[in-house]
């Protein structure tokens, strides 16, 4: 078989399959085809170019926030954008491709951290957006500084990093890329950085992070982001944000989606920035639901967090809402299997009042919160434990949960009568 | 009774959630009475020798041989084990214990406190465990989760913690873990005092605080995952 036809039937192979499963679980049909795809025609990422069809490409990688950024980056640059969803890997990228039509010229792809260097060698794509680097399912993935080296592979097929300036594993890596657009948030997760990734010395955190001994330290910021959401570049105010999502992580991925799209499309940041907001949440992230299928008709507002520092952001922003909490735990391989890392999140932090755990690693959990001083309730049931939330009073309930864990929640939200809030845009 | 519990590290070995031990100790020695003080000694701190119970945890390669580095100046280690003090290491703070340990690809000197040497597997170890303790800690059965790519080789006649069920371990002898006078090593993580209240309990009469009973929700910890290991050995054997 010519390649042409390869390619072709790849293609078609895909689309048919696309169709075919559009009735099954959604996100089969987000990985179906692109498998297909690529077993037909393992170079099918690359093959696109060929055709005619090459899209203008921003790759989204990073341990937490991939998702969030890759809308806030779809919503600027338009409906006809092709962008994946939550399907990081190279078939999840593969199928988007196959479906996408002939008018589709730019795309945004979260890719898996290990998957970056191949998936930009198929689409070399404008820009890489690197959010940041820390722990995540060390059970399955290399840890966390050897995946960076593995990301900075990519260097030589993209044009343009814009990176997370705070963050020393991105920093230490990224010599080797060709342009460095460095962007500085309003604070950061530094736990798992705090031996210099280059010489393993001690770094020093000042209003700037620097080696003490190899002098590796924190690049000068084009674009920095306040807490309140204002954006400068080079020290000198340009614009306010509104992502429309709660959490100053948030306010680092809507300048850091941004900066990305005015390098990917030559537009000016200024304009751009007025334009990155999310308003109905991300695949359930961040959203707020009403629950109508409870006597009490309570509001419930979803949050997902997969590492440690995905849960110090997430709690560190709910720790003043008027609500009852309920923490949701699984450990299937795509949550990681080891659950230790839960004893890492900072929970006596926290105003310490009733909780509720749940999920299937819920006794986990439980002893956890114990331990932090927590009134701690176990339900192992996700939507027992919601209904149990709802029975105490206060009626607004706010639930953090890891991967799997909130898939199956948002799985269970039609069984609560869950409707999706209107007129609010950011949940807390 | 006042119980000083450090820390060892735990910017640069807290990779896998080992700091969780201490946070376990101090709630099981509050819950008997005893008031607690924990030093969590940072990279560049001095590492106190007064204490009543030391812990080490799990790191990456790099800040792995940065601990064992700073652990070598002044041997304050050294001084602890020669004062007859506990010392709970885990995964790489296991290894740093020994006569030697391998990381980024070089074999480093370790603190020669455990007649052991750690040298790279074929093979990166990842899961649970289940094993046998070979010390009474009211416990049948222990439980945790090991994710390390060396073994380590005890010297003849040198004791372990525990023998495996399930699991790597020490990676070739069948066994997990080292007891050598007041120290004790393992690769589990889980944190590994979280999912075994007994082993726990015993550090803490190591360190004088008498009999410790653990919370009801402890137990409950080490029964369901201790339960949901034997079901799974057992799906194991029967396929």
């Amino acid at each position: 078989m010519s390649l042409a036809r390869r390619v072709q039937l790849a293609r078609r192979v895909a689309q048919l399959s696309a169709a075919g499963v559009r009735c099954a679980p959604r996100f089969q049909g987000q990985t179906l085809p692109g498998r297909l795809a690529l077993a037909i025609d393992p170079d099918f990422l690359m093959h696109r170019r060929d055709e005619g069809l090459a899209v203008r490409s921003i790759l989204v990688t990073g341990t937490n926030g991939k998702t969030t950024t890759t809308a806030l980056v779809k919503e600027l640059l338009g409906p006809n954008a092709l962008s994946n969803r939550g399907s990081n890997l190279p078939w999840g990228v593969a199928t988007v491709l196959a479906e996408g039509t002939s008018r589709s010229r730019d795309a945004v792809f979260e890719v898996d951290e290990a998957y970056v260097p191949s998936v930009a060698r198929s689409l070399t794509p404008a820009v890489l957006v690197w959010l940041n680097m820390s722990r995540d399912q060390l059970d399955r993935s290399l840890e966390v500084r050897r995946l960076a080296a593995r990301i900075a592979e990519s260097a030589t097929d993209i044009d343009t990093l814009v990176a997370n300036a705070g963050d020393p594993l991105i920093v230490a890596h990224a010599s080797e890329f060709r342009r460095c657009l460095w962007v500085k948030g309003p604070e950061e997760w530094r736990n798992d950085a705090l031996s210099c990734p280059r010489c393993t010395s001690e770094l020093l955190y000042e209003t700037t992070w620097r080696c003490v001994n190899c002098g590796l330290h924190e690049p000068e910021a084009d674009y920095q982001v306040d807490a309140m959401g204002q954006l400068s570049a080079h020290g000198e105010a340009i614009a306010l944000l509104h992502p429309g999502l709660p959490g100053s992580f948030n306010l680092l991925n809507a300048s850091l989606a941004v900066v990305a799209v005015a390098a990917a499309t030559g537009g000016a940041v200024e304009q751009l920035a007025r334009h990155a907001t999310v308003t109905r949440g991300v695949e359930g992230r961040f959203t707020t639901w009403w629950l109508t299928g409870v006597e009490t008709t309570p509001s419930l507002t979803t949050y997902l967090a997969k590492n440690p520092a995905g849960w110090h952001a997430n709690l560190a922003m709910l720790n003043d809402a008027d609500a009852e909490l309920v923490l949701g735990l699984n450990a299937k391989v795509a949550d990681g299997r080891d659950t230790s890392w839960i004893w890492d999140v900072a929970f006596e932090s926290l105003g310490i009042g009733p909780v509720i755990a749940t999920g299937e690693r819920a006794t986990d959990l439980a002893l956890r919160l114990e331990v932090a001083g927590f009134d701690v309730t176990v339900e192992a049931s996700q939507r027992a434990a919601i209904r149990l939330a709802a029975s105490r009073g206060r009626n607004r309930i706010v639930y953090l949960g890891n991967y799997t864990a909130f898939r199956s929640l948002i799985g269970d939200l039609p069984a609560l009568g869950a409707i999706a809030a209107l007129g609010s845009e950011v949940a807390l | 009774m006042n119980i000083k519990i450090v820390s060892i590290f735990p910017d640069v070995l807290g990779t896998y959630g080992d700091q969780g031990n201490a946070r376990v100790l101090e709630y099981l020695a509050r819950s008997t009475g005893a008031t607690t003080e924990l030093v969590s000694v940072g990279i560049n701190d001095v590492v106190p020798v007064d204490g009543d119970l030391y812990l080490l945890g799990g790191g990456e390669d790099g800040p792995q041989a940065l601990a064992a580095r700073r652990l070598q100046a002044g041997a304050p280690l050294q001084r602890v084990v020669e004062r007859g003090r506990p010392i709970l290491a885990i995964c790489a703070g296991y290894q740093i214990l020994g006569r030697s340990f391998v990381a980024e690809g070089k074999t480093l000197p370790g603190l020669n406190i455990l007649p052991a040497d750690s040298v790279p597997a074929t093979r990166r170890m990842v899961g649970e465990v289940l094993s046998e303790p070979l010390i009474g800690i009211g416990q049948a059965l222990m439980t945790g989760f090991e994710n390390h790519g060396s073994m380590t080789v005890l010297d003849d006649g040198v004791e372990p913690l525990a023998r495996i069920r399930r699991g790597s371990g020490n990676g070739r002898d069948g066994y997990d873990g080292v007891i050598v006078g007041s120290v004790i090593g393992s690769y589990m993580h889980g944190p590994i005092l979280a999912r075994n209240p007994g082993l726990a309990c015993h550090l803490l009469s190591c360190a004088g605080l008498g009999e410790v009973q653990p919370s009801r929700r402890h137990r409950q910890l080490h029964h369901e995952r201790a339960r949901a290991q034997i079901e799974s050995l057992w799906r194991t054997v029967r396929a």
